[in-house]
């Protein structure tokens, strides 16, 4: 595989003041992607393990392109109204609206004193589920300074909305440093930390949307989340990219907390998602489901580490794939020692619109505890084509068909979350899964 | 339409499947608004035939044809699709109906119902309308509207599949309707209840196929035709009566009477 020594350029490279570890972030993706390529020699995808597999993807994307990062954001150009006063609103990574509203506190994480020192015992509760060497930890870690840190206590009535949007500027007359850099890779990392209080309920809608851009864009987002004692937290987000995307999200659950997290993702270039999840607490829940449609290469890896005594964890995961899509799911389940009675399911579900889609599902358990139940599952499959003949033989067309059965398999992870199958993000995603196929890939 | 005027008439039909023959040179006719029952043993090739009407693409046809009355003139379904078909009035219930799990049952009827309206020319009806127009069809049926809101078939008994295929039927109204037996699995009382109800979806412009093993079926049914099928060709056709002949001397007897006519 050819890998150009000068894929970076730092004389493009526009770095907030005082963020140096910006670059060394970025740099470590690529050096990572490096060292990759060069140990398997070849451009074809050899590993299934959608870690190597989504560097490799995204180094062979990225190539030979420089990286930019945005210096500013201009809310007022690209909004089109004015946000509530639920919603904490981020343009390339920047905070850009802040919500008011009671049990609610929003800020930037460079203005929170001790801020590193929760973060250090946040990610050493999560060490079961993030790699030393992970880079694209490694890469939001690099971000940590502008990201936001947002409070929620009992006193939080209603729903949070956390949007975020890419806003390529490169168009833009006003910014001279980036005239000369349409052919470079534009970056938006957005990074977010939750702390929710003990006994307290919140609902919180998380979208990303990557802004169609005749440029190449990377959106990378990172969500830590720590949920205190006896809290009910609902998650549901959507991300749907025209360009690269790569996201992780970490979740704490303290004792007899409960997590109900929906994932809704897509993109037409490369997609990338991973979750992890310790179960720190006694009786503490998590409930995680998510849907991903791969239209060039999709990856969805699930982490959940068993670690309290009674803890429950269900995995429902989905993706189907079209045209020459491909993709993986990895969902694994760590049940530790001393994690008596875990009740630990997952069951993914894939489904390939054509011929030349593929999808890797790998499923794994890994259990140091007696005393516990855990079951796993998986299928990969095309469309039935006796559903599809019944379907028909009631009418419908062919594509009708098709279409019906593509939100039937859809169904199941939207059926409790009719707010979020109705986002516009969700909908164009089931439209162009249909389109997509009508059209024959 | 007329009464008199044929709806269906199969000649000379020859199917496979992988290379095997199923069906070998079948004829048949059912004037508009006649009930004709199929009956013969098991294999004989009774599905096979209401499937390949169907246009089930599994099927081959080898020779012959099936013609359909569309606008007063016959037209072969051969070149057609299963959907194109289906559009045109020819309707199958199938013995065993897929669960489609996902596949709400009332947005199911919906987009069938107006799949067939939009080709034949019929206005689609807005929400309210079709809903009204469900709810009068569900009181007729003494269904339970609770049943719209279900999975397509998910978790159904074996009676309540059958209900929802007569739903199908009674919602897009078919002018060739074909029940694979749709008596099987039903206990004394179930089967008087839904021979009942599709003798309510009886009427002049509307034909049945009936593919039954059971003559208690049929004497609810009252068919003014009964054919018997075996090795994959009609061996004779007859009144209701030949349903009570099968019974009492069974399908070799039958077909022994048959052949000797034949000589």
């Amino acid at each position: 595989m050819k890998f150009q020594a000068d894929y970076f350029t730092p004389g493009l490279w526009s770095a907030p003041a005082g963020s140096s570890k910006d670059l060394h972030g970025a740099l470590t993706i690529y050096q990572q992607a490096k060292r990759e390529a060069l140990i398997t020699g070849d451009e074809h995808i050899v590993c299934p393990q959608n870690y190597k597999y989504s560097l490799k993807a995204l180094q062979a994307s990225l190539a030979g392109k420089s990286l930019i990062q945005c210096s500013s954001a201009h809310p007022s150009a690209y909004l089109s109204s004015t946000p509530s006063s639920q919603e904490v609103v981020m343009i390339n990574g920047r905070l850009v609206h802040t919500p008011s509203q009671q049990g609610l506190s929003v800020q930037l994480m460079r203005d929170r004193l001790r801020y590193m020192d929760e973060l250090m015992d946040f990610k050493s509760s999560m060490a079961g589920v993030i790699r030393d060497d992970d880079v694209f930890y490694q890469l939001s870690e690099s971000f940590m300074d502008h990201g936001v840190f947002i409070d929620i206590d009992h006193r939080f009535e209603g729903r949070l909305w956390l949007k975020s949007y890419v806003h390529d500027d490169r168009n833009d007359s006003i910014d001279q440093n980036h005239r000369d850099s349409s052919q470079g890779l534009y970056l938006a990392p957005s990074t977010v930390f939750i702390k929710v209080a003990p006994d307290t309920r919140c609902t919180i809608f998380e979208s990303l949307d990557g802004q169609r851009s005749s440029h190449d864009q990377w959106m990378h987002s990172q969500m830590n989340l720590d949920i205190g004692q006896g809290a009910q937290v609902s998650v549901q987000r959507v991300s749907h990219s025209e360009s690269y995307y790569t996201g992780t999200c970490h979740s704490r659950l303290a004792r007899g907390a409960h997590l109900e997290h929906v994932n809704v993702i897509g993109g037409t270039s490369l997609t990338r998602f991973e979750h992890g999840v310790v179960l720190e607490g006694d009786g503490s829940e998590a409930y995680l489901s998510g849907l991903g449609c791969a239209e060039h290469h999709l990856d969805q890896r699930v982490c959940v580490v068993h670690q309290g005594r009674a803890t429950v964890s269900k995995q429902t995961f989905k993706s189907l794939a079209y045209g020459e899509g491909h993709g993986t799911f990895d969902g694994k389940m760590r049940i530790l020692e001393n994690s008596w009675d875990a009740d630990a399911r997952l069951l993914t579900h894939n489904l390939l619109l054509h011929d030349s889609a593929r999808l890797v599902a790998i499923p794994e358990l890994i259990c140091r505890c007696d005393e516990v139940k855990a079951s796993h599952g998986a299928t990969v499959s095309e469309p039935s084509t006796a559903d599809l003949w019944y379907l028909q033989s009631r009418g419908m067309t062919q594509s009708q068909a098709y279409e019906m059965l593509i939100h039937a398999f859809m169904a199941e992870i939207f059926y409790h979350h009719r707010h979020l199958a109705q986002h516009p993000l969700c909908q164009a995603l089931t439209a162009r899964a249909a389109r997509c196929l009508d059209q024959g890939g | 339409m007329s009464k008199g005027l044929i709806v269906l008439e199969i000649k000379d039909l020859s199917v496979s499947v992988a290379g095997k023959a199923i069906l070998n040179g079948v004829n048949l006719c059912i004037p508009s608004g006649q009930i004709h029952a199929l009956m013969g043993p098991n294999g004989s090739g009774k599905s096979t035939l209401t499937h390949v009407i169907a246009g089930d693409p599994d099927y081959q046809v080898d020779s012959g044809d099936i013609l359909f009355e569309v606008h007063g003139k016959p037209m072969s379904l051969l070149s057609l699709s299963t959907d194109q078909r289906a559009r045109l009035g020819v309707f199958l219930s199938f013995q065993y109906p897929p669960e489609i799990s996902g596949v709400m049952n009332r947005e199911f009827l919906k987009a069938s119902f107006h799949a067939i309206c939009k080709d034949q020319g019929i206005a689609l009806m807005d929400d309210d309308s079709f809903e009204d127009y469900l709810q009068g069809i569900m009181k007729s049926l003494d269904m339970e509207s609770d049943f719209l809101n279900r999975e397509l078939n998910v978790d159904f008994s074996g009676g309540e599949k059958k209900r929802n295929e007569i739903l199908q039927l009674a919602v897009l109204s078919p002018r060739l309707a074909m029940l694979d037996e749709v008596d099987s699995g039903l206990d004394i009382d179930g089967l008087k209840v839904v021979a009942d109800k599709l003798k309510s979806l009886h009427d002049e412009s509307r034909s049945f196929l009936l593919v039954t093993h059971y003559n208690r079926f049929l004497h609810h049914m009252a068919p003014h035709k009964v054919h018997v099928i075996m090795d994959g060709r009609i061996v004779c056709s007859g009144g209701a009566d030949l349903a009570e002949k099968i019974e009492s001397q069974g399908y070799e007897g039958i077909c022994d009477e048959a052949l000797s006519v034949d000589t």
